[in-house]
């Protein structure tokens, strides 16, 4: 993975020292809350219903097992010994105290980490596919031009105070895991007809109050002109953005008031003056990104009979295979994902000592290197096919192999009432009650593929609105209600899911889940997944059963 | 008269005066006008005024002006009516990148000591004083950070940052 150059520790380690500045300088009294507010923002740390909360960047969701074990450490030392990693791949600590943050700030600079940028109406951290580097169906690795992105992102000094906060994926494969058409930018990296690296530019889309499918503006664009077409977007977007109204202010309102053929006008316009400018990329920019991710080192001796006996003899084994691994570039390897989602946890919590216990597995069964998912799992990329067996092991006793990836209880969901301001209404809460309930049913069923999202507001941190089945709190005079909605997805086939119908109470929320996927359950032809039937089938059959 | 802060540290005295568009205009004192007020009487102003300056509102789309629209300009305002309203960045770039202005260009408005390293990027070398930036801090302040990954108005991406001093 990418490891730090002088000058990005130098970086760091400066934006370290501001902020101890900035803090002293707030904590005596100099800065008022107003001025030390986006100061802080810049540097992930938020105020929340009980305390500070530090959203720390794990720049595309890569870690080193040093790296997990340091915010393991940090999570123990300065908070409660658990962190919650996020669907925007960053780790967030609940309960740091405001004072020490400059410290923990610092500790982090030692492992080549930061918070910056990770909150503000700024270029937040990028974001990509879990696996890129070893899916079997990945076009090419996205990581290096990940990495470009990071750095002329990062202390962009034209775009620290955009209209709002700027988020940027990016995905190389039909199946886009990285959810980059509800992303401010989402560039689609594929080769042109003559096996060249291009992208193609999708913009505006967005969660939160009005969510909204990004639009294609620009196809197949050449890879040097990668960073100065980004510029000319976003210098479109900081110019023309609104500002009167932070509701209206993301750039998806703009691509939508202004048209999005427009707008790929005013952005080619721009980029007539940038194109060719000191942002282009040339080729030994190119090979230099792409040798900070080095191919690990594969053994081609990998004997994978002794994994077809274990399934044999181990049916919770065979069954953690079966939902839990995704298909590797490399014969003999299988990429792991770790479930996030045990029964009675909250969805994206992990322990310190979980951890440091998947830090220490990385080390010694691949390559030292994490991933953190969009779907707030983790991932070992690299795991020989022989060791999975003993790998399964190490995480059933650590409780992190709950067999439930892409099912009814892999679901995503936002903090809610539990630790957020502006919530409406639980839903860590209905989360526990959902993963109860299904545990069994999700087996049973063989429900897979599936994706349930829950947000306790519509500011939609939970991305209830590209849930095959989505989950939004509502607040009705003063109680907390749930609105469903269905045939949500952030994949290719990008759509917003459609309303059910009345919002439902706490008392029916779950049983309305279960009405639903009994409806699914009934209707689905063969194989097909829950989004397949519900296109098919449409609305009425699943409002008729729920509101029977 | 108020204090402006220079790329270089130092605070001075300043010498412009911004003139209302129907304000007269005094002799052997630089005045700063409306752009509007600029483009209809640039000749007879130069003529009048020890040196003129343009102050621009952040909404202004600089390419829709003619090329030559800032010569003989001594000082270009650039303002930032909320500190969290970045737009004037762009409009800093457009001048020193895209129309090779190289008079002075001054950050106008709420300027904060914490938006001074960003604003040195995009070509800014003039800044009302910010609030409560004591002299002493102004030295550690315009030195914040050594390094950029940009190439910008004031230097190359990956180099030690151009005009910090
Ligand atoms: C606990 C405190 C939190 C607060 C107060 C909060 C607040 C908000 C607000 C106000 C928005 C709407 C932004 C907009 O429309 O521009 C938003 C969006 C979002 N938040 Fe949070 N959030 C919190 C926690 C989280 C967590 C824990 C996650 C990740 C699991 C998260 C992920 C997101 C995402 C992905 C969006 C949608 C981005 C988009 O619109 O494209 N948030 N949040
Ligand atoms: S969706 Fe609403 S309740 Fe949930 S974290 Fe976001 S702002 Fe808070």
């Amino acid at each position: 993975m990418y490891k730090y150059s002088e000058l990005d520790q130098t970086l760091v380690n400066e934006r370290v020292e501001q902020f101890r500045d900035q803090t002293r300088r707030f904590l005596d009294g100099e800065l008022s809350e107003a001025q030390y507010l986006p100061l802080r923002l810049q540097n992930g740390l938020y105020i929340q219903r009980f305390a500070p909360m530090l959203r720390i960047a794990i720049p595309y969701g890569t870690l080193s097992s040093n790296q997990l074990r340091k915010l393991g450490d940090i999570a123990q030392r300065y908070d409660k010994g658990y962190g919650h990693f996020t669907t925007r791949t960053n780790l967030q600590l609940n309960w740091p105290k405001l004072e020490e943050v400059p410290e923990i700030l610092a500790e982090l600079a030692t492992v080549q980490m930061h918070a910056i940028q990770t909150s503000g109406n700024c270029i937040r951290n990028t974001t990509t596919d879990a696996l890129a580097g070893v899916a079997a169906d990945e076009i090419e690795d996205p990581r290096p031009w990940c990495e470009i992105i990071r750095q002329w992102s990062t202390f962009h000094p034209e775009f620290a105070f955009l209209p709002r906060k700027f988020k940027i994926a990016v995905s190389s494969t039909a199946k886009d895991r990285a959810a980059t058409r509800v992303h401010d930018i989402g560039l689609h990296l594929r080769h042109d007809a003559q096996g060249e690296p291009c992208f193609d530019v999708i913009v505006g889309g967005g969660l939160g109050r009005t969510p909204i499918i990004g639009e294609l503006i620009r196809e197949a664009l050449p890879w040097p002109h990668m960073l100065s077409y980004l510029e000319a977007v976003l210098r479109v977007y900081n110019r023309l953005g609104r500002r009167d109204n932070k509701y209206k202010a993301r750039i998806k309102i703009l691509v939508k008031e202004t048209g999005a053929e427009r707008f790929a006008e005013l952005v080619e316009q721009e980029w007539a003056y940038l194109k060719d400018g000191d942002l282009t990329l040339n080729q030994a920019q190119r090979d230099e990104a792409i040798s900070w991710f080095p191919l690990p080192r594969y053994s081609t001796d990998v004997d994978s009979a002794a994994l077809e006996q274990a399934k044999q003899e181990d049916a919770r084994f065979a069954l953690w295979c079966r939902n839990n691994l995704r298909a590797h570039k490399q014969p003999g390897y299988q990429a792991v994902i770790i479930s996030l989602k045990a029964p009675g946890e909250v969805p994206g919590d992990c322990s310190s000592e979980q951890m440091a216990a998947v830090a220490d597995l990385a080390d010694a069964h691949s390559f030292g290197e994490i991933r953190v998912m969009h779907e707030q799992n983790l991932v070992l990329t690299d795991v020989r096919e022989d060791a999975l067996y003993e790998v399964w092991k190490r995480l059933d006793a650590l409780d992190l192999a709950t067999p439930n990836i892409d099912k009814v209880t892999d679901l995503i969901c936002c903090p809610g009432l539990d630790f957020c301001a502006l919530a409406n209404a639980g839903s860590i809460g209905v989360a526990l009650e959902l993963n109860e309930r299904f545990e069994t049913l999700d087996e049973l069923y063989d429900f897979r593929d599936l994706r349930l999202n829950m947000s306790g507001c519509m500011n939609g941190c939970g991305h209830h609105s590209v849930g095959n089945i989505g989950v939004l709190g509502v607040d009705k005079k003063g109680e907390e209600w749930y609105q469903l909605t269905l045939g949500g997805s952030s994949r290719n086939d990008a759509r917003l899911g459609d309303r059910l119908g009345a919002a439902v109470s706490r008392d029916g929320v779950v049983d309305a889940v279960m009405k639903i996927l009994e409806v699914y359950v009934d209707q689905r032809q063969g194989e097909e997944n829950f989004m397949d039937t519900y296109l098919r089938v449409g609305l009425q059959p699943f409002k008729e059963a729920v509101y029977a | 008269m108020p204090d402006v802060l220079n790329p270089d540290g130092r605070i001075s005295n300043d010498p412009w005066l911004t003139l209302d568009d129907d304000q007269s205009v005094p002799s052997a004192t630089p005045v700063i006008v409306s752009l509007a007020r600029w483009q209809a009487q640039r000749d007879a102003l130069l003529g009048q005024a020890e040196a003129v300056g343009v102050l621009i509102e952040n909404t202004e789309n600089l390419d829709a002006l003619p090329r030559d629209t800032f010569d003989g300009a001594g000082l270009i305002a650039l303002q930032f009516p909320a500190f969290t309203d970045g737009r004037a960045y762009s409009q800093a770039r457009v001048l020193r990148e895209r129309l090779g202005y190289s008079g002075t260009l001054r950050a106008c408005g709420e300027v904060l000591h914490d938006q001074l390293f960003y604003m040195l990027r995009c070509g800014f070398d003039s800044f009302e004083m910010p609030a409560n930036l004591k002299p002493e801090q102004v030295e550690h302040v315009l030195r914040t950070f050594s390094v950029a990954y940009q190439p910008t108005a004031s230097g190359p991406r990956l180099q030690r940052a151009g005009s910090l001093g």
